[in-house]
């Protein structure tokens, strides 16, 4: 019989995290689909959901139990392993995600000193999942759909990489709470006042690595039906639909450390700084989706190699040059 | 992946599939698009070989929402077909009425009273803006642009509160009888007309300003979708698809019917020749559109609405007629020949989609599959017309 | 089979068309040709610069009546080439290969009316079920009417034009 004590802390700190982090991105999830419903429905000049609860709040937990309560379907002929694998091996990665976000000054789950490149890591095995869940599903449209997110994943991860350097090389730190005590409390105190181009593309590329519009191309509903996700059906495509909805927060969340100061805020700093940031951060993406029609693929990889690549290399430059001689 | 070694599924699908691709290649991949597909608007069906994402060869399949509305016009009497009209294509109802309608007038040799006309064209203008505006949501739509479609529905709405008032309907319109309308406007139908062109200048305006300086809209249609002259001339394209590539042949224009020549209006045209002269031209339609309906209230004579002797249930004499009009889409055709009798002889429906379409597999060739979305979009067709 | 009633347009001989009077038709021209000249006709009428609009069919007495629409965009002026296909014949050449719109207007004939079109690359149901075979706008005998009782303009001939001259 193991006494309480003799489970190690951090062993403790992770798992309520984890569980913390899994309540957040539940909940994130349902006021995600509320807000992006509501605000697709105003820019579209209607009101939105308005049936479940007053103005539709309750809507997002009858989709889930839509969801949850459809039948799952493999298609024939598909691989049932990598079927069903693929829509957790999306998802599960974002969990981890958030562990090293500092949420506020004393609400992170964990310090580690490589703590942005954990984040870029297990981010990017969002791809993996797409792949596998478009090629097993014997399906062309989503075959179609993996190839585009493959082609578009390299094309926007380097420049994605590459614009967090000029950051890392001012604070001289991969920790993200490091990065976030670096910034002050003002907004001219921000990096985004000192690296506003490495910003612009960052954030560019969470779009890109988000897949929203208007750079959905996995998806592209007019052109691929639905892209990756095609055959999935009720919580296979609820996976799908949450991890996108982490992942974008994870995107908002470290634009908002490594550019706008965290959780610092002009006064009383604390997680509600850093979350009013982040949702800020979504709901500009909100806007955009329903505001722009989708680039084609090529022009996405014309704008990442052509343009955002060269510029982001001088900008490091410029940056490296300026650390050296200051 | 596709395990081609599955026995239970058929892998070379089905008569059209095998008929386009009779032996499995290698390193080209057939691809059904439709007749589901989000963006082939109802039931069309392409059948695509496509390396990588490029089109290597492309072909429509039809039929998925065909009627055969000429066998039902030698079935039933003149008047009992004109509900038909309006199903033929929905979108610019109207058109279809005055093209079947104007060719027993013609046959008859009746004459349709100044008012009426004038009525014809103001309601026909008034649909050929709905059907534009539906385009222009769906194009966008096709784009990956989600919001313009409702904008451009609520705008659509007051056109067909309008219309339901007059003719009883929303989309299907069977408005027009032979010598005339079914139903005289009254002035409210003229106010609200009045009010729409008032409202609708500014919200055209708007749409340019968003939509049509977008950058990333721009991109996606300019230069995309080429057609040359001579594909037009040999395929038979007529309206936008045609004008879109500067040839300002219109039939309200070039052969004027009813008392389009005594309107002023322009027919605009780009040499564009890509998407995106298609594009202007419709935006540019519906402003040409909303000025035919504003001098036709103006100049609305007196007098009746439909011919007082105009039989109800005609008997043409024998004989052949061919009848165009311009429709939102193009030269929409009615060749009908008569024995004397009531039921025509043989009535054929010349379609304007049905061509623009035919078109679309030497577009198509070499773009990319995002292109060919964008094309299909920039023709404007109407499935059911095609089909018919 | 019998000619009564048949006017004078099959007096036509190779290598003419006639011109028959339009009336109040609708068409500024329109040509009565023999069907083995209508690839040539439809080689003169490509140089002289007209658009294909349309391609109908009809099944009367005689046979089958095919009419062809071509159209002028500068002046909207349209010309109907007409065919008669007699004696039970049911082919005739495919215009596809100096026009290629006509592939679907010829697919769609051979739909409803089970004419074949010669040297046409696809000749496979447009809009029917490719796995019937019904022909829905095949009249019955009793139904059918001779080409003078619904176009009485083809009574009428103007002149005759050698094909070559049909340009001028």
């Amino acid at each position: 019989m193991i006494s309480l004590a003799q489970i190690p802390i951090p062993l403790i700190k992770i798992v309520v995290g984890l569980l913390g982090i899994l309540i957040f991105i539940g909940l994130n999830g349902l006021a995600c689909v509320y807000l992006e419903r509501k605000v697709a429905g105003h820019i579209q000049r209607r009101p939105g959901p308005f049936e479940v609860g007053p103005h539709g709040i309750l809507q997002p937990i009858a989709d889930a139990v839509k969801l949850v309560a459809k039948q799952m379907i493999t298609p024939k002929g598909a691989d049932p392993i990598l079927y069903w694998s693929a829509p957790i091996i999306s998802f599960a990665p974002a969990i981890v995600c958030f562990l090293p976000l500092p949420f506020g000054p004393s609400l992170q789950n964990i310090s580690i000193n490589i703590g942005l490149i954990m984040v870029l890591a297990f981010s990017s095995l969002n791809v993996l999942a797409l792949c596998l869940g478009g090629w097993s599903s014997q399906n062309k449209w989503s075959l179609l759909g993996a190839a585009r997110d493959i082609a578009q994943s390299v094309a926007y991860e380097i420049p994605l990489l590459l614009s967090m350097l000029p950051i890392v090389l001012l604070t001289g730190s991969l920790n993200l709470a490091d990065i976030t005590a670096y910034q002050g409390a003002w907004p001219w105190q921000w990096l985004v006042v000192k690296q506003p181009l490495a910003f612009i593309i960052f954030f560019v590329c969470i779009f890109a690595e988000t897949n929203r519009a208007p750079f959905d191309l996995p998806e592209a509903e007019s052109e691929l039906t639905a892209g990756f996700h095609t055959e999935y059906a009720g919580m296979g495509f609820g996976l799908f639909f949450l991890a996108e909805y982490s992942y974008m927060v994870v995107g908002c969340a470290l634009a908002t450390i490594l550019f706008l100061g965290g959780y610092q805020g002009p006064v009383a700093p604390g997680w509600w700084w850093f979350l009013i940031k982040v949702y800020g951060l979504l709901m500009v993406m909100i806007w955009v989706r329903w505001s722009f029609p989708r680039v084609r693929f090529d022009q996405l990889l014309n704008l990442t190699w052509k343009w955002f690549t060269p510029l982001i290399l001088i900008n490091i430059l410029i940056t490296a040059l300026v650390v050296k001689l200051i | 992946m596709l395990d081609t070694t599955l026995d239970s599924l058929d892998l070379r699908g089905d008569f059209y599939t095998r008929n386009f691709q009779p032996h499995p290649s290698e390193n080209r991949l057939i691809l059904n698009m439709g007749p589901q597909h989000p963006s082939t608007h109802g039931v069309l069906r392409v059948i695509l070989e496509i390396d990588g994402e490029y089109i290597v060869r492309a072909e429509p399949v039809l039929g998925y929402i065909h009627r055969m509305h000429e066998r039902m016009a030698e079935v039933k009497r003149y008047e009992q077909y004109l509900p038909n009209l309006g199903r033929i294509d929905y979108l610019h109802a109207l058109a279809w009425n005055w093209a079947y309608v104007g060719a027993v007038e013609r046959l008859m040799g009746l004459e349709v009273p100044k008012r009426a006309e004038y009525i014809r064209v103001i309601t026909c203008e008034l649909n050929r803006i709905s059907s534009h505006l539906l385009w222009w949501g769906a194009y966008l739509l096709d784009l990956g642009a989600f919001t313009p479609i409702m904008y451009a529905f609520a705008d659509r709405e007051i056109i067909m509160d309008i219309l339901q008032r007059i003719t009883g309907s929303r989309l299907t319109y069977c408005y027009y009888r032979f010598g005339g309308v079914s139903q005289d406007i009254d002035d409210k139908f003229i106010e609200q007309t009045k009010e729409l062109c008032k409202y609708l200048r500014p919200r055209l305006k708007m749409y340019k300003d968003f939509v049509t300086d977008n950058i990333i809209f721009r991109k996606r249609v300019e230069g995309i979708g080429i057609i040359e002259t001579e594909i037009l001339r040999k395929y038979g394209a007529t309206g936008p698809v045609l004008r879109g590539s500067g040839i300002a042949y219109d039939v309200r224009k070039t052969k004027p019917y009813s008392v389009y020549s005594e309107i002023e209006f322009d027919v605009p045209s780009y040499e564009l020749e890509d998407a995106f002269g298609r594009y202007l031209v419709r935006m540019q339609e519906m402003e040409e559109s909303l000025k035919i309906i504003e001098q036709c209230l103006e100049q609305l004579p007196a007098g009746d609405f439909i011919l007082p002797k105009a039989p109800k249930r005609p008997k043409p004499p024998a004989g052949e007629v061919y009848f165009t009009v311009e429709g939102a889409r193009g030269e929409i055709g009615v060749h009908l020949l008569s024995d004397g009798s009531a039921y025509p002889y043989r009535l054929k429906l010349r379609s304007p989609s049905f061509s623009n379409l035919s078109l679309f597999p030497e577009v198509v060739k070499g773009t990319l599959l995002a292109d060919a979305v964008s094309i299909l979009g920039s023709l404007d067709l109407v499935i059911p017309e095609i089909d018919r | 089979m019998t000619k009564e009633g048949l006017g004078h347009v099959l007096e036509v001989k190779p290598g003419f068309c006639a011109l028959l009077a339009t009336g109040k038709v609708g068409y500024k021209k329109q040509l009565f040709i023999l069907p083995d000249d209508l690839l040539n006709v439809v080689k003169h009428l490509d140089e002289c610069g007209y658009a294909l609009e349309n391609i109908t069919a009809l099944e009367i007495e005689e046979g089958f009546l095919l009419v062809y629409h071509f159209n002028q965009w500068n002046n909207g002026e349209k010309l109907a080439l007409k065919v008669l296909l007699t004696d039970g014949v049911k082919e005739i050449d495919s215009i596809s290969d100096v026009y290629p719109g006509a592939l679907w207007h010829e697919r769609e004939c051979f739909d409803f009316f089970g004419i074949v079109f010669k040297n046409h690359s696809n000749l496979i149901p447009l809009l029917l079920d490719p796995k019937e075979n019904i022909h829905p706008l095949l009249k019955a005998k009793n139904k059918r009417q001779p080409l003078a009782a619904i176009m009485p303009e083809s009574e009428k001939i103007e002149q005759y034009i050698k094909i070559e001259e049909l340009g001028k």
